[in-house]
């Protein structure tokens, strides 16, 4: 068939640049991709200023008392929850309660943002910590006031790790599913969301409704939509690494 | 060999000897407790004006603590408490309408450890006056890292490479560098916790032969292990054990006729 010239074999760019379909040939992850893109800009926004916000005030400026060692319990706590925990959480509350559109980017991006809150802020408060003591008291000693020392001298410093920190939570949310099922985001949808309320899916998602489905040519579909999904945890863990090589012990 | 060298230069008797009668610094019975630990009991000490006052004694005898209570960096330990009064130029530092940060622009501190800002030689000296808004334009802040640089005699080793990072600077250097940095910001007094622990001979000689130059503009306190050290650097001594003052007075009497035994036998190495 191929010398008759009936079929030939060449890089699927449909695939990148359509959205889903019940038919195989035409079904593409452009969808899914932009869902995900979509959902993870909703979680980063919502989780960055908070979870870092929260990491400095816990690790330099909260008293230490019993209401401070028990909000740390919680938070090291919450990162162990399985994940469909937050999906049923995100239902009951962002759904049920505030009547937030269903399978949505929004949503699901709230959810991921709980989800990840946890892995940043503990990240975070790692590397405030490992800023030596004797940058702290040199601020101190020239008399910056104690925001000041933190703002300008701990902060910077603390910057790659809190970077690796977000990356590699990111990453984890990317490739997160269950969560996401609870809140609908599990729905077939052909068009390509164009907004953050619109209905959407996402690439782990997506991979998860084509290996269900019984015709043969899905199976190839799936595969190829695992390899965009690792592509980009790849990049994301790379990326993390760069940052982290880089930027590592400067004093 | 620098012992020779300063005990060689003559005496400068109008700036040292003269307002030495000056007390800048005056403790009364400051306590000091670390939870439930009692690490300084009824301190009292005058520290002279534009001279160098040494702090020494064994480990674990109080002496940086007391070091640490005049710029009130022991605010920084929550479980510290102190208890007592210390008055600079007759305002007490524990007074609470005081802004501590306004105390530690007025007394810097050099630690033991050098610990310059990951950051350009520059921007190190320039921070301090910078957040104090002690330069209108970029100008005038240039000036007084240059000023600040030349007193800590630093000048002319890093000159050409001012945007170099500080922490590349060898130990020495970046333990002037420090130096610079707390004088950037016009400070009345420099408190120093064993600058020259951490650096070779060569380095400590330069450090002393600066902190004696500095002598002329500033009150300076400093903490040594090294008795040698306090006897060539400084005009003052006191002798902490345990917790008390055990004895103070000028370098030279301490160093040739202390009154107290303990003194004694710690100066001349039977303890500590």
């Amino acid at each position: 068939m191929r010398a008759k010239g009936v079929v030939e074999t060449g890089f699927n760019w449909g695939f990148l640049t359509s959205g889903d379909s019940r038919e195989a040939e035409q079904a593409g992850i452009l969808g899914a991709l932009v869902g995900s893109i979509f959902t993870m800009a909703v979680t980063l926004v919502i989780c960055l200023p908070i979870g870092v916000g929260a990491a400095i005030y816990l690790e330099e400026f909260a008293p230490k008392n019993r209401w401070t060692d028990i909000i740390e319990i919680n938070i090291n706590n919450l990162a162990a929850v399985p994940s469909i925990v937050y999906g049923l959480l995100g239902l009951a509350v962002f759904l049920n309660f505030f009547g937030m559109p269903r399978s949505s980017a929004v949503v699901g991006g709230f959810v991921l943002a709980l989800l990840v809150l946890p892995t940043i802020i503990i990240a975070s408060r790692a590397a405030l910590k490992a800023v030596p003591p004797s940058i702290r008291e040199a601020a101190l000693g020239v008399g910056a006031s104690h925001q000041q020392a933190v703002f300008h001298h701990t902060l910077p410093l603390a910057m790659p790790g809190i970077m690796t920190g977000t990356i590699i939570g990111m990453a984890h949310a990317l490739g997160e599913t269950a969560p996401l099922l609870l809140i609908g985001m599990v729905a077939f949808i052909v068009d390509v969301p164009t907004s953050f309320t619109s209905a959407t899916t996402a690439l782990p998602v997506q991979i998860y409704l084509w290996s269900d489905l019984p015709e043969v040519a899905f199976q190839a579909k799936t595969s190829a939509a695992i390899l965009v999904l690792l592509f980009f945890l790849f990049v994301m863990n790379g990326l993390a690494i760069v940052l982290r090589k880089r930027f590592e012990r400067r004093w | 060999m620098d012992a020779t060298a300063t005990a060689a230069r003559p005496k400068p008797t109008a700036s040292a000897t003269l307002p030495a009668n000056d007390p800048k610094i005056v403790a009364k019975d400051v306590n000091v407790y670390y939870a439930e630990k009692h690490a300084l009991k009824d301190v009292s000490l005058d520290i002279p004006e534009r001279a160098v006052m040494a702090f020494i004694g064994p480990s674990g005898c109080g002496k940086s603590t007391f070091l640490r209570c005049i710029n009130r960096m022991n605010d920084t330990i929550a479980s510290c408490r102190v208890v007592g009064s210390i008055k600079i130029d007759d305002q007490d530092i524990y007074d609470p309408s005081l802004d501590v940060v306004q105390l530690r622009a007025r007394v810097g501190m050099v630690f033991q450890k050098p610990n310059p800002f990951p950051k350009s030689i520059y921007e190190n000296i320039a921070y301090g006056p910078r957040i104090h808004g002690l330069a209108r334009s970029k100008a005038e802040l240039d000036e007084i890292v240059e000023q600040a640089l030349r007193k800590a005699s630093l000048w002319n080793e890093v000159k050409d490479r001012l945007q170099d990072t500080g922490t590349g600077l060898s130990g020495g250097q970046q333990q002037r560098l420090c130096i610079a940095r707390a004088i950037a910001v016009s400070p009345e007094v420099i408190l120093m916790d064993e600058p020259c622990s951490a650096l070779d001979p060569i380095a400590t000689a330069k450090i002393e032969e600066l902190i004696d130059e500095l002598r002329q503009n500033f009150t300076i306190v400093i903490v040594t292990h090294s008795m040698q050290q306090a006897a060539r650097v400084s005009q003052r001594t006191a002798f902490f054990h345990l917790g008390v003052i055990v004895e103070t007075g000028p370098t030279e009497r301490i160093f040739t006729s202390p009154n107290d035994k303990r003194t004694q036998d710690y100066i001349t190495g039977r303890f500590g």
